[in-house]
């Protein structure tokens, strides 16, 4: 029963979201919406490694270095921004196995602070490494994504118009959306829930868990890679400054705020703060703080996140096959 | 390299580290007692560094008299945090976590809106400099150092002699064994937040005069803060003394020697290193 | 019933800039000098443009130093509000994100933006509001040179972010041309709060002149308290305005003593009776003064003048033509100097605001100007 709701509230959204640009011709909502996405994917991928029961600070570095990847070869070796793509979110999967190994052995909260230094010095590296990055001059007018053809006739064009870009930050949202659920419902996400239940056990039936651990951290990784390469060709230039430690934390928050239950609780995590932060440009100053208080509230009332408002608002229904609400450092990670 | 740069080198070290020690004190203490990473540390330190600016350059109080009003202002705030905030997720230690978080967020906000933009400085309470043997010394930076010393020699006497200092350590190396010894959990933690609290207004006010006041000086700060504690042991305040003084020395030495700024890269990649290899720092318990 | 009887036009102006954070000290100012201008001129009924009078009305984007903000921003003001102007964007990273928006748009942009060539022909609807460090830098080297004949060793402090880099670039070129000898080079993380190391690598170099470029207000005073500390004696100076009270406040009123700086003209041997009132007027309203205040005061009556000279609201390639030529006289500075849009020799275009620069030096704890400078070089 439930199921088949889901299922149409999602081919709903889905149809709404793929129609927007029909009647929505405004800019600035498509930007808002772009950049929804386009964050989406590193807080999905903070999702994937809270799978292993561990937090990460440093996840901004992965974007940073699918953003920088992408540049490189798009302006140095002169690929096509397509191929540059998957490399790029390539590239930073591979960063994550090499820092996820020695890494993930690590527990809890020495976790969340050795991501985050790890996540800072990065950000010096590429403040200082003015060859590759241009450092604090940045680099500027990169190019956009190359035109889409088929067989000689060109489909799409990418200009400064938002339409085309909008789809294709859709189709990575999907795609990720997508790998998120296979991996969740797969052998790979039955074993890493296992894991987070209680490590020795898992271990005393034979699990490499460093392995499985390692798996999740870099798919992660991946998906932030992703988010930067595009990062690079929509906004045509990138700079240090861009990906900090704020960006890091924002990514947590939203997870938590969204949910840390359900797969789409990144996206409306993401929705739902850059969403406030937009409507409340009117109230300027006071901003900062109502997105404060909007966390405090949601971290004292709500330890679900927003996606469990459902089982708050409606209480009576019977809690179906999802993980517990708890919202806390074991994610347990259901189905939806 | 001439010898008198290297010595002034060796005393920047000296400076700066037992200023971050300094400023690591409440971070670390809270976070032996709770286990809480208190992100909003930098923000209350910021506070403490607004409430010399308005007692002191202000309000023309005497400084040492301003330290006093604004250490207990502060562990005041401490007390209220602990009691109507952090209480109700005791024991969770993401939402808590998340939760100084958001209270860091909210203390900047509130900052802005209440203080305003501008840097602003205060009229040196201990002006000069000091030369002893071509190795220049601050007079501001000198008290300060002093002022701190007996700080942590004070802090450490507590741990050690006075019941709720042994309360405090109890409860950071076993709650459990603590409580079946009558420790009230409660007021312990009350207490110790409110202290760490305090500690960290108070470093905020003692480094005003060193450096300056806006309501941006709370990250830096923090940041810093964290790698003094990774690096020289969550939980131990020796620990902490040493690990401020790895930090000032990468800082003193790196500036000297590095080109550009790489000097806190490498501050962070040894942060990174220590956790992989010995995660309880370098003196932490456990 | 008194008032106007038909629905008076309006006129949009967007601001775009930082209004919080680290960098607001330069947004807020830039927010309340168009907000003073837009009451002035609608005190007086309106911007009167070819016979109709528009009431101005300020549009405030918030863009937190951030180019992503600064993009989402530039979007709504452009699509969403319509206006046709915005005042605003103040680091590079910021105005060039923004230009691809506002270019194509034919939005004219008054950034504070120092990159060249975010003002150059390729964006032939962008202005520069006030004087970068390269208009400073010519003359005052010059005077510098003349003042003090034997002091030629000089070290460069830089603080690592995009405007810092510009202005070393321009501190180099104009001290090379003076005959200045660059001892070194240094930079600095901007998040660093202790200048002890850094300043003792900079006095190794053994300096007579130390230029501390584009460094902000607080890092300012304590470059100088951290150099008069560890024994340095010889000349301080800056290629851009440093908030003054902030300098001497944290460096403290000795170690600030004998520092140079670029002035904006609040000192009271230049400024005039306008310039005292609209002090009191600015901390009257925003709580305190903000000297920064004092040069961007004139980019809005610039546009607003323009505006009136093209006889439009609406053309803006005619009104970014009056533009470049258009000229008030200073109400706020003695002697009323004209300042005006220049550059076409460097910039490409007549882009660049060109203002007499007041060298103002440190004298017992106050700002005092010395003499007053011109951007001779550019035309």
């Amino acid at each position: 029963m439930g199921s088949r709701i889901k299922i149409i509230t999602i081919l709903l959204l889905l149809a709404f979201f793929l129609l927007l640009p029909l009647f929505e011709r405004d800019p600035y909502i498509l930007h808002v919406l772009i950049e929804i996405a386009m964050v989406s994917l590193p807080a999905m991928g903070l999702w994937l490694i809270l799978l292993t029961g561990q937090l990460s600070f440093g996840q901004v570095a992965f974007v940073a270095i699918g953003a920088y990847t992408s540049c490189i070869l798009v302006m140095q070796v002169g690929m096509n921004s397509w191929l540059a793509l998957p490399l790029s979110g390539l590239m930073a999967g591979l960063c994550g196995v090499a820092v996820g190994y020695p890494a993930l052995r690590i527990k809890g909260t020495y976790f969340a602070i050795l991501t985050l230094s790890m996540g800072e010095a990065v950000s010096m590296i590429l403040l200082n490494w003015t060859g590759l990055t241009g450092g604090a001059d940045g680099i500027f007018r990169i190019p956009r994504p190359n035109a889409l053809a088929l067989g000689g006739w060109t489909l799409v064009h990418f200009t400064a118009d938002k339409v085309a870009y909008y789809y294709y930050i859709l189709a990575l949202l999907i795609f990720c959306l997508l790998v998120m659920y296979r991996l969740a419902r797969s052998h790979v996400g039955s074993v890493l829930r296992a894991i987070n239940q209680s490590d020795n056990l898992a271990e005393s039936i034979g699990v490499n868990i460093t392995r499985y651990k390692v798996f999740a951290f870099s798919i992660g990784c991946f998906f932030a890679g992703l988010a930067g390469a595009f990062y690079t060709h929509y906004f045509t230039m990138l700079h240090p400054d861009n990906f900090t430690l704020w960006d890091s934390i924002y990514y947590v928050v939203y997870i938590i705020v969204g949910g840390a239950n359900y797969i789409f609780g990144p996206v409306l995590g993401v929705f739902l703060m850059l969403g406030t932060f937009e409507l409340l440009r009117a109230v300027k100053k006071l901003q900062a703080v109502t997105y404060a208080l909007i966390l405090i509230a949601v971290i004292l009332f709500l330890p679900g996140g927003l996606m469990n408002l459902r089982q708050i608002l409606f209480p009576s229904r019977r809690p179906e096959k999802e993980g517990e609400g708890s919202g806390s450092r074991t994610a347990n990670h259901g189905d939806s | 390299m001439e010898p008198v740069l290297f010595l002034q080198a060796v005393a920047n070290s000296i400076m700066l580290g037992l200023i971050y020690t300094l400023i690591a004190l409440g971070i670390t203490l809270i976070f032996s007692i709770m286990k809480i990473v208190n992100f909003a540390h930098g923000q209350i330190y910021m506070l403490g560094a607004f409430a010399i600016f308005y007692f002191y350059a202000q309000w023309h109080i005497n400084y040492i008299l301003s330290l006093v009003l604004s250490a207990l202002c502060i562990a005041a705030l401490g007390a209220v945090l602990e009691h109507f905030l952090f209480r109700r997720l005791r024991g969770q230690e993401l939402p808590c976590l998340l939760l100084s978080l958001g209270l860091a967020l909210l203390f900047e906000g509130l900052a802005l809106i209440l203080f305003g933009e501008k840097d602003m400085g205060v009229p040196p309470p201990f002006p000069g400099a000091v030369n002893v043997l071509g190795v220049h010394f601050g007079m501001d930076r000198l008290v300060i150092i002093f002022l701190s010393l007996i700080l942590l020699l004070a802090l450490f006497i507590f741990i050690q002699k006075f019941k709720a200092g042994r309360a405090i350590r109890a409860l950071a190396q076993d709650p459990e064994a603590a409580t079946l010894q009558g420790v009230d959990i409660n007021r312990m933690s009350w207490f110790g937040f409110s202290i760490g609290c305090m500690l960290a207004g108070l470093s905020g006010g003692l480094l005003v005069p060193v450096y300056w006041v806006s309501p941006f000086i709370g990250g830096p700060a923090v940041v810093k803060a964290f790698i003094v504690m990774v690096l020289g042991g969550l939980g131990s305040i020796p620990g902490t003394v040493l690990g401020g003084l790895i930090l000032g020395s990468i800082e003193s030495f790196g500036q000297q020697f590095l080109p550009g700024t790489w000097a806190m890269a490498i501050a962070y990649i040894l942060v990174v290193l220590m956790i992989l290899i010995r995660p309880r720092g370098l003196m932490g318990k456990e | 019933m008194v008032g106007p009887t038909y629905a008076q036009k309006v006129l949009k102006i967007g601001v775009l800039g930082p209004m919080t954070g680290p960098a607001s000290l330069w947004g807020l100012a830039m927010q309340n000098c168009v907000e003073m201008w837009a009451e002035e001129v609608n005190a007086q009924g309106g911007l009167q443009v070819k016979g109709e009078k528009y009431k101005i009305e300020t549009v405030t984007e918030d863009t937190k130093y951030d180019a992503a903000r600064a993009v989402a921003g530039a979007e709504k003001l452009v699509n969403r509000d319509k206006v046709k102007f915005i005042i605003g964007t103040n680091g590079t990273h910021e105005a060039l994100a923004v230009l691809p928006i506002t270019t194509p748009a034919k939005v004219i942009l008054c950034t504070f933006c120092f990159d060249r060539s975010a003002i150059g022909v390729q964006y032939p609807y962008s202005f520069r509001s006030i004087p970068t460090a390269y208009e400073f830098y010519t003359p005052m080297y010059k005077w510098l040179r003349q003042k003090y004949p034997d002091k030629k060793r000089l070290v460069l402090v830089v603080k690592n972010y995009a405007g810092g880099l510009v202005v070393r670039d321009q501190a180099k070129e104009a001290t090379e041309k003076e005959g200045y000898q660059i001892a070194g080079v240094e930079t600095y993380q901007p998040a660093t709060t202790d200048f002890y190391p850094i300043m003792t690598k900079i006095l190794a170099h053994k300096p007579e002149v130390m230029d501390f470029t584009a460094a902000s207000g607080g890092d300012t005073g304590l470059l100088l308290k951290a150099a008069k500390q560890l024994g340095y004696k010889g000349i301080t100076l800056q290629g851009t305005q440093g908030d003054p009270g902030t300098v001497i406040s944290t460096a403290g009123k000795e170690n600030a003593e004998g520092h140079f700086f670029m002035g904006g003209g609040s000192d009271e041997a230049i400024a005039s009776p306008a310039m005292i009132a609209f002090i009191k007027e600015y901390s009257k309203r925003y709580g305190s003064w903000n000297e920064v205040a004092s040069q961007d005061y004139y980019i809005p009556r610039l546009v607003g003048l323009a505006i009136q000279k093209a006889g439009t609201t609406e053309d803006t390639d005619a009104i970014a033509k009056a533009l470049e030529a258009t000229e008030i006289k200073s109400p706020l500075v003695k002697g009323n100097p004209t300042v005006k849009f220049a550059g076409k020799n460097y910039y490409g275009r007549n882009s660049q605001v060109i203002m007499p620069l007041a060298l103002v030096q440190v004298i017992s704890g106050q700002p005092k100007t010395v003499t007053v400078l011109e951007a001779k070089h550019l035309n």
